[in-house]
């Protein structure tokens, strides 16, 4: 017997007990074909990147239950067959990915179904958390390894120095020598100013 | 033409914790490593290992095909 758990999509216009029934009625179908759940997770209404059957919204909900693998294409028919789940998809876990501290699933379609947005936002709210300090670590590494270090080598390499170079043997120095000779010259008109005076 | 050292450093190598975010459940995560079009960044580019790219390819094809990443995407919408 192996772990597996099913995402799938249902309609986002159904309510809160049209959607509990329709989770129900795949956790007896997955019963009826000796498959054990586990646990349920309903993520709630998300947007989907594209539209499947001309909608772009859906609400997510994630099925994990122990099978023999046998039964798994029966459940996918039945998955394909319900008008209600606009997709889904099956994948195989191992036990340590069981989800724990999961909520009863009336307590998760009332906090969820009450306020659709407060779970979306609850739910994009935990992810930034763990996802900033990756992001920012994946930022770093990008902008470290890709193309704009290439672009800060080769600029670092040639130009800059170079320039750097000019600049530092060249003109400020020239200016130097200019403005030192401009005062010698001014001291020496002064002088023969004070001389003629 | 002086030799440079821009040695890519994988992230899932330098940090492990990331390797359990790889998953087609994290599509934000997943983002990181797709495109604006929604391309698969190679990981030459990215400094991903093979061993990682091949889980990530993975993962995000199965993000996609359940509506969590997009197949493709326009940026200028």
């Amino acid at each position: 017997m192996n772990y597996y758990e099913t995402l799938f999509i249902v309609h986002s216009a159904l309510d809160s007990s049209r959607l509990k029934d329709i989770i129900v009625s795949v956790h007896d179908m997955m019963g009826s074909m000796n498959s054990k759940v586990y646990a349920t997770d309903v993520w709630g209404k998300k947007k989907l990147s594209y539209l499947i059957e001309k909608q772009s919204y859906g609400t997510y909900v994630l099925v994990q239950f122990q099978s023999d693998g046998l039964s798994n294409n029966k459940i996918a028919v039945e998955l394909e067959h319900n008008p209600n789940i606009l997709a889904y998809l099956t994948t195989k876990i191992e036990e340590q990915k069981l989800e724990k501290d999961i909520k009863s699933l009336d307590e998760q379609l009332s906090t969820g179904v009450s306020s659709d947005s407060e779970n979306i936002s609850s739910s994009e709210a935990k992810q930034p958390i763990n996802i900033a300090d990756e992001s920012g670590d994946v930022e770093e590494v990008e902008s470290a390894d890709g193309s704009e270090d290439v672009e800060e080598v080769e600029s670092a390499d040639e130009s800059e120095d170079a320039e750097e170079v000019e600049s530092a043997d060249g003109s400020e120095d020239v200016e130097e020598v200019e403005s030192d000779t401009n005062n010698e010259s001014n001291n020496e008109k002064n002088e023969d100013e004070n001389g003629t005076n | 033409m002086a030799l440079t050292n821009n040695k890519k450093i994988c992230p899932f190598k330098e940090d492990p914790k990331l390797i359990s975010k790889i998953s087609y459940k994290e599509p934000k995560f997943l983002k990181k490593f797709i495109t604006e079009q929604g391309k698969i960044i190679p990981g030459f580019v990215t400094g991903v290992s093979a061993k990682y790219q091949r889980l990530l390819t993975k993962e995000i094809k199965r993000a996609r095909n359940i509506a969590l990443l997009p197949y493709v995407n326009d940026p200028r919408n």
